[in-house]
C-alpha cells in the first residue's frame, strides 16, 4: 500500500474541478431530458387520458383542496392589512386610488403566485419527493416499469398536471380571498363602501395582471412538480437518502421559484 | 436449445465503482425454464433485472426477439412489456393502492377500454385458491411478507406474459403457499411460457429447471441443461449448488441425488 | 375510507368549478368596468416634453377618467406627440376648442392629463385630429380668448398651492391700487388728471398765474416808482415837477388811492395763495395714513405668502427634506462605563 508504485495518485485540483463540472453539466442535461420527457408524456396524457386520471384527481385533492385553508388565511390577512394600512395612509397624500393598484400589485401580480408556490412547494413538493423516493427504495418504480407502465406518464405527469392545476386554482383562490374576502374583514376595522371598493378594484385590475399571475402559477407549478419528482427519482437505495433529498429538493425549488418570479416580472415590465 | 427470446450481450453493470456484472453474454432458451444460481452478492438479481429491461446495463445490450429492450419506447415498449412479467423478491407492491388495485392497474393501463367487470373476473380467476382473495381491499402494508410476494407474483402474471421472470418466489412463503406457487409455475411451464428465475428452493429447482446458470462474482461460471451443470466437475460450481440449494448447506452429498430426491417427493 | 378520498372527483370538481366561476366573474367585471367592447375615439396632442406622461396614463375630465394615453412618440421634427383615446360615452362632450392640460405634481404622483372642454357646445372634434395642449400657443390663445372652460383643480398639493391664490390676488390688488395711486400722482403732476388734489393744484396753478400777472403789474408799478425816483433825482426834472402842484407825487397822492389799492390787492392775493398751498400740504398730510394702510396691507400679504412658502419648505414630503436632527448626548451612563 505504501509503496510509491502502487499508490493511487490523488487527482489534482484541476482534474477534480473538471470532473465536478462534467458531472454537474451531465446532471443539468439529464434534468433537461427529464423535463422534456415530462412535457411529451403530458401531451400524450392529455390526448388519451389513461388510467392515471384518478392519480390526477388525488393530486389536486392533496395539493389544491387541502392547501386551500392555509392559502385563504394567508390571503385574507395580507389583503386586510393592505386595505387597512392603505385607507389610513394613502389619503394623507390624496392618493386613495393607489390602494387598488397596491392591492393588485401585491396580491395578484407578486405575492399571490409566489406565496401559493411556496405553500405548495413546502407542502406538496416535499411530499412528492419523499413519496417517489420511497417508491424507488421499495422498487415500486421498477414494478411500474416491469408492468409496462411508464413511471413518467403514470407518476410524474399526473403530479405535474395536478400541481400546475392546483397552483393556478389556489392562486385564483388567493386572489379571491385576498381581494374580495379581505374587503369583508376590513369592514370590521375601516369600512369602505362595497360599490366604491369593487369599482376601484376592477378599474385598476387589467387582464394582463390576471394573465401574468396565471402564467406565473403555471411556471411555478411546473418547477415545483418537475424538481420534486426529479429529486425523488434520484434516491437510489437507502431510506436515509429520502429526507436529505427532500431538503435538497425544496431548497432548489425555492431558488428556482425566486429566479423564475424575477424573470417573469422583468418580462412583464419590459 | 430452442430459439433465444431474451438475449443478453456483453452486459456490464457498475454501481458506486463496484462492478456488479462483468461482460455477461447469455441467451435464455425459449419455452424453457432457466434458473440462475449464485452466492449472495454475485449479481443474480441485477442480471435478472437487466434481462427484464428494468434498467439498462452500463455497457452491452439486451434484446427480446432481436429488439433492443432498453431502446424501445411508447407503444412498442408497452407491447414488449405485456409479454414480460416480473415478480419481485420483496414484492414491490404499490403501497398507495389496495391489493385489487395492484392487480388491476396493469390491465387498466394496457387495456383502457376493458370493462371493469372483465378486469374483476380476470383477477378472480388468477387469484383462484390463494387465501389473499379475502384481503383484496387491504393495502400491501397490512399483508405479511409472504402474502405480498404472492400478490407480486400474481401481478406479474395478470397480463398473461410470454416470459415470466421471478426472483425467489418461495422464500418467506409458507409451505402451502410455496406449493401453490410451484404448481402455478408448473402450469405456465406446461403452456410453454419461458420462465427465468432465481430460486433457492430445491424442490422448485428440481421440478422446473431445464437450464441452470451459475454466476459467481458477476461473471457466468456455468450455463447449460440442468444435469450438465449439476454434474459439473467445477468445484466452485458444485460448492454454489450445494450451498445455495441446501438452505443450511449441512450435507455434502451429490447435488444430483439431492435434485433427484426432490423430484421424487 | 375518508369522505374526501371516496368522493375525490366531486370534491376536486367543486374546487375547480368554483375557481373557474370566479375567474369568469372577475374577467367579466374587468370587461364591464374597462369597456372592452366599447368604441374608443383616438386623438393626439403635442406637449413640450414627455416627462410625466406615460402610456396607459388616464385622461380625466372633472376627476372622471374619460380616456387613456396609448402612445407617446417623438416625431422627426422633435415634437412630443401624445396619442390617446377618449371613451365613446364621453365623445359628446369633446367640443371644439377643447384642450389638454398636463398636470404635474411636486410629489411626482397623481399628475396626469386633464381634458378641458371648449366653452361652446359643438359637434365632437373629428377623430385622429389634434386637441391642443394648454401649453401650446394655440391652447394659450384659446384660454386667453375664454374659449375653454378651465375648472379649479383639486388635490392636496394643489389645495396648498391654491391657498397662495387669494393671497397673491390680494397682493395683486394692493399693487394695482398702488399703481392707481402712483398713476394718479403721476397724472396729477402731469396735469391731466382730475380729483381733489388735481383741483387744488389747478387752483394753485391758477393762483400762481394770477400772482404772476399781479407781479408783472407790480413790476410795472415798481418801474414807474423807479422812473419816478430817477425823476426825483433829476433837479431839473421830477422834483420841480413834484413841487409843481400838478406834478407826479401830487398825482400819486392825489389819484384817489387807486395805486395804493392796487398794491394792497396784490398783497392780499399772495397771502391767499400761500394759504392755499398750506391747505394742499395739509391735505397730503391727511392722505398719507391711507397710503400707509395700503402699503401695510401689501406688506402683510407678502408676509402671509412668505409663511406659505415657509410651510412648503418645511414639509419634508414636499421640499427640502427633513432638517438635520441634532443628537443630544445621553445623560445616562451605561453600566459598562463603570470601572470595576
Amino acid at each position: 500500500m505504501s509503496t510509491p508504485g502502487s499508490a493511487q495518485p490523488r487527482p489534482g485540483f484541476i482534474e477534480r474541478a473538471g470532473a465536478a463540472v462534467t458531472s454537474r453539466v451531465a446532471i443539468v442535461f439529464y434534468a433537461l431530458g427529464f423535463f422534456i420527457e415530462i412535457l411529451i408524456e403530458t401531451l400524450r396524457y392529455v390526448r388519451r387520458r389513461p388510467a392515471g386520471s384518478r392519480v390526477l384527481a388525488m393530486q389536486i385533492l392533496f395539493t389544491g383542496v387541502e392547501a386551500l385553508a392555509v392559502t385563504a388565511v394567508l390571503a385574507l390577512g395580507l389583503g386586510a392589512i393592505i386595505i387597512v394600512q392603505g385607507t389610513s395612509l394613502l389619503p394623507q397624500f390624496g392618493q386613495q386610488q393607489l390602494l387598488y393598484v397596491i392591492l393588485i400589485t401585491v396580491i395578484t401580480r407578486e405575492l399571490g403566485p409566489i406565496l401559493t408556490a411556496l405553500i405548495v412547494a413546502s407542502r406538496s413538493g416535499t411530499a412528492i419527493t419523499t413519496e417517489i423516493g420511497n417508491m424507488v427504495i421499495n422498487h415500486e418504480i421498477e414494478a411500474y416499469i416491469a408492468s409496462g407502465i411508464n413511471p413518467i406518464a403514470y407518476l410524474v405527469v399526473p403530479r405535474f398536471l395536478g400541481v400546475i392545476i392546483s397552483m393556478v386554482v389556489l392562486n385564483l383562490y388567493f386572489n379571491i380571498f385576498g381581494l374580495l374576502g379581505s374587503w369583508l374583514i376590513s369592514q370590521l376595522l375601516q369600512p369602505i363602501e362595497f360599490f366604491q371598493y369593487f369599482h376601484g378594484l376592477f378599474s385598476a385590475l387589467s387582464v394582463i395582471d390576471v394573465f401574468s399571475s396565471l402564467v406565473k402559477s403555471v411556471v411555478f407549478g411546473a418547477i415545483v412538480s418537475a424538481v420534486s419528482t426529479f429529486h425523488g427519482f434520484r434516491v437510489e437505495r437507502s431510506s436515509t437518502e429520502v429526507p436529505q433529498t427532500a431538503i435538497r429538493s425544496i431548497g432548489q425549488v425555492f431558488i428556482l421559484l425566486i429566479i423564475a418570479n424575477a424573470l417573469i416580472t422583468l418580462v412583464y415590465y419590459l | 436449445m430452442s430459439e433465444a427470446k431474451i438475449s443478453v450481450q456483453h452486459a456490464s453493470f457498475v454501481r458506486d465503482g463496484f462492478t456488479v456484472l462483468d461482460d455477461i453474454s447469455i441467451e435464455f432458451p425459449d419455452a424453457a425454464t432457466t434458473l440462475i444460481l449464485g452466492p449472495s452478492g454475485s449479481g443474480k438479481t441485477t442480471l435478472l433485472k437487466i434481462a427484464a429491461g428494468l434498467f439498462p446495463p452500463d455497457r452491452g445490450k439486451v434484446s427480446y426477439n432481436g429488439i433492443d429492450i432498453t431502446a424501445t419506447s411508447g407503444a412498442n415498449e408497452r407491447e414488449l412489456r405485456r409479454k414480460l412479467g416480473f415478480a419481485f423478491q420483496d414484492g414491490a407492491l404499490w403501497q398507495n393502492m389496495t391489493i385489487f388495485q395492484n392487480l388491476a392497474l396493469p390491465l387498466q393501463y394496457h387495456y383502457p377500454r376493458m370493462p371493469a367487470d372483465e378486469i374483476r373476473s380476470r383477477i378472480d380467476r388468477l387469484v383462484g385458491a390463494f387465501p389473499i382473495r379475502r384481503h383484496m381491499t387491504l393495502r400491501p402494508a397490512a399483508l405479511s411478507a409472504g402474502e405480498r410476494k404472492i400478490v407480486s407474483f400474481l401481478r406479474a402474471l395478470v397480463l398473461d406474459p410470454q416470459v415470466l421472470l421471478f426472483d425467489e418466489p418461495t422464500s418467506f412463503v409458507d409451505h402451502q403457499a410455496a406449493q401453490r406457487i410451484e404448481a402455478l409455475l408448473a402450469g405456465y411451464k406446461r403452456r410453454g411460457t419461458t420462465l427465468i428465475g432465481i430460486s433457492h428452493n430445491v424442490e422448485l429447482t428440481a421440478q422446473l429447471a431445464d437450464y441452470l446458470l451459475v454466476i459467481i462474482a458477476g461473471g457466468v461460471r456455468a450455463f447449460g441443461p440442468l444435469r450438465e451443470v449439476a454434474s459439473s466437475s467445477d468445484r466452485e460450481v458444485q460448492q454454489v449448488l450445494t450451498e445455495v440449494l441446501s438452505d443450511a448447506a449441512t450435507f455434502d452429498g451429490d447435488i444430483l441425488d439431492l435434485l433427484n430426491n426432490a423430484e421424487s417427493d | 375510507m375518508k369522505f374526501r378520498i371516496r368522493f375525490v372527483n366531486q370534491v376536486v370538481g367543486v374546487f375547480l368549478i368554483v375557481a373557474l366561476g370566479f375567474l369568469l366573474a372577475i374577467l367579466i367585471s374587468i370587461g364591464s368596468n374597462q369597456r372592452w367592447f366599447a368604441r374608443n375615439y383616438r386623438y393626439y396632442t403635442v406637449l413640450p416634453s414627455a416627462s410625466g406622461v406615460s402610456t396607459g396614463m388616464a385622461i380625466t375630465f372633472k376627476g372622471f377618467q374619460v380616456g387613456r394615453v396609448t402612445d407617446v412618440r417623438l416625431t422627426d421634427d422633435s415634437e412630443v406627440h401624445v396619442h390617446f383615446f377618449l371613451q365613446d360615452t364621453f365623445i359628446d362632450r369633446v367640443w371644439e376648442n377643447s384642450v389638454i392640460q398636463r398636470v404635474t405634481n411636486p410629489l411626482g404622483i397623481g399628475g396626469g392629463l386633464v381634458f378641458h372642454q371648449g366653452a361652446e357646445p359643438s359637434d365632437p372634434i373629428e377623430e385622429e385630429s389634434l386637441i391642443p395642449s394648454i401649453h401650446s400657443p394655440i391652447g394659450r390663445d384659446l384660454v386667453r380668448r375664454n374659449l375653454v372652460r378651465i375648472p379649479d383643480q383639486e388635490d392636496t398639493i394643489s389645495q396648498i398651492i391654491e391657498q397662495l391664490g387669494p393671497i397673491l390676488a390680494n397682493v395683486e390688488e394692493v399693487s394695482e391700487s398702488l399703481v392707481v395711486v402712483i398713476e394718479g400722482i403721476a397724472a396729477t403732476f402731469d396735469g391731466s388728471g382730475e380729483g381733489p388734489i388735481q383741483d387744488l393744484l389747478n387752483q394753485t396753478n391758477r393762483l400762481l398765474v394770477e400772482a404772476e400777472s399781479l407781479i408783472v403789474n407790480a413790476a410795472l408799478i415798481s418801474d414807474n416808482v423807479a422812473a419816478m425816483t430817477t425823476e426825483f433825482r433829476d433837479p431839473t426834472g421830477i422834483v420841480p415837477r413834484l413841487i409843481d402842484p400838478s406834478g407826479s407825487i401830487a398825482t400819486f397822492l392825489d389819484d384817489e388811492d387807486a395805486l395804493f389799492l392796487q398794491v394792497e390787492a396784490i398783497l392780499l392775493g399772495l397771502n391767499q395763495s400761500i394759504a392755499e398751498v398750506q391747505e394742499f400740504a395739509e391735505f397730503i398730510n391727511a392722505t398719507s395714513p391711507q397710503l400707509m394702510t395700503i402699503l401695510e396691507e401689501g406688506r402683510e400679504a407678502l408676509g402671509a405668502g412668505q409663511d406659505v412658502m415657509e410651510g412648503l419648505r418645511n414639509n419634508p414630503l414636499l421640499r427640502g427634506g427633513i432638517p438635520a436632527r441634532r443628537e443630544q448626548p445621553t445623560t445616562v451612563r451605561s453600566f459598562r462605563d463603570d470601572g470595576f
